[in-house]
């Protein structure tokens, strides 16, 4: 059990890995990336098998993957964007759209439903974490004087 | 150029946000980056809206107002990039480059070098094989997927440089990764090793489904940036729905020939 979770966290990671070199990342940070993939994809795993529903897991999962960039953007200075963006491709519905669209090419229409509402859920979920790590990182950032205050002049 | 030195803070900070947006980042990190730059460059009453497809602008200086529109086309991500705009406006912003430097610097990010396409079918393939490993394939899967995901990626760079819409080439890019992959399970079949043929179409399709674009769209609408994220979402649908017709063309036909 447990050594198949690390198994998929590793395949998850290399994964990520390969993702990550189509998006072009930089050298140095490649491995971080595929870290942060394996611990979302580590996470949600987890929480699946405790349980957990099918939102609440991508949740968990994207919010461990968004602190997880956070915290590299800050020890790294790399915008968190870098770490995020193939750390959550594990979890992102891309094949849940396709296979929405599929099953409506099908005439297959209660399952394109129930596939498209899964889309959007999971979607709106990982989209949520993301925006509340990001928030969270803000707030700590602020807290602790790491990130100096944007200044705006409105009028 | 060089006479306005607030003609020269323009044309960098959208030079900047141009090359951000083209390669993928996101609406507020675009818009914030051409308004700092802006500041920095002693400009007033700094506005700028992103889309996906382009940037509108107005600033103002002492002497003349500004107003820009720039249209682009078409963005891919590449993360290198936005790193390097995002280092190079920091250092921009606090000074420690003058316009000759600054101007040098963009060019040199623009240039950076990418990844050549048979590292990134060997990438894709590793992407998709363990993706395929992770929805319950095996060995023959991971092959199968791996191979099949090198190809389709290998035969997409070379089909950009002649199709422009992204429409057409998910479709074609369908047509070719069901063709590959159905070819590949026959061999399975006829050397004793028989697929699970939807392990093997999901880890291909990973690196070519709009998963990212999806939830950055999400994202998007989520943090007010309502047209980007509309567009973004558009976009996601029919890449999908570009993806599903040239792989169910082939599927179909091939499962009514078989």
């Amino acid at each position: 059990m447990a050594v198949n979770l690390f198994l998929s966290a590793l395949y998850a990671g290399l994964s990520v890995l390969g993702f990550a070199v189509l998006f072009n990342i930089p050298r140095r940070s490649l491995l971080w990336a595929g870290l942060c993939g394996a611990a979302g994809w580590l996470v949600f795993r987890l929480c699946s098998s405790l349980g957990a529903e099918l939102a609440a897991a991508n949740f968990l999962a994207a919010l461990a993957v968004g602190l997880c960039g956070e915290v590299l953007a800050l020890l790294r200075r790399q915008p968190a964007t870098l770490f995020i963006v193939p750390g959550i491709i594990p979890l992102v519905p891309g094949y849940g759209l396709y296979r929405s669209v599929y099953l409506i090419i099908s005439e297959d229409w209660p399952g394109a439903m129930a596939a498209g509402f899964e889309t959007v859920l999971v979607a709106l979920v990982i989209a949520t974490a993301i925006l509340l790590s990001t928030a969270l990182a803000r707030i700590s950032g602020r807290i602790f004087r790491r990130v100096p205050k944007p200044k705006k002049n409105l009028i | 150029m060089h006479d306005d030195p607030a003609a020269d803070a323009v044309n960098l900070a959208l030079a900047a946000g141009r090359l951000m947006l083209a390669n993928g980042g996101e609406t507020y990190r675009v818009e914030e980056t051409i308004e700092l730059m802006c500041l920095a460059g002693k400009l007033e009453q700094v506005q700028c809206f992103c889309i996906p497809t382009g940037i509108f602008f107005s600033a103002s200086s002492d002497s003349r107002d500004f107003s820009r529109v720039i249209r682009l086309r078409g963005a891919a991500i590449d993360l290198e990039i936005i790193d390097l705009v995002n280092n190079f406006a920091r250092q921009y912003t606090e000074g420690h480059l003058d316009s000759a430097q600054a101007w040098q610097a963009l060019r040199d990010i623009e240039r950076a070098p990418r990844f050549n396409t048979p590292t990134r079918s060997f990438f894709a393939g590793v992407a998709a094989g363990f993706f395929a490993l992770l929805y319950g394939g095996t060995l023959p899967e991971f092959c199968a997927a791996f191979l099949t995901s090198a190809l389709v990626t290998a035969g997409l760079d070379r089909l950009v440089l002649f199709v422009r819409s992204y429409y057409i080439r998910s479709i074609l890019g369908g047509v070719l990764l069901a063709t590959v992959a159905l070819l590949f399970a026959r061999l399975g079949v006829l050397l004793g090793w028989p697929l699970q043929f939807d392990a093997v179409i999901v880890g291909a399709l990973m690196p070519l489904v709009p998963g990212v674009a999806i939830t950055n769209a999400l994202r998007d609408i989520l943090s007010g940036d309502y047209v980007s994220g509309v567009s973004k979402l558009s976009e996601a649908v029919f890449i999908a729905v570009g993806m599903a017709l040239g792989t169910g063309v082939v599927l179909k036909v091939a499962w009514a020939w078989l």
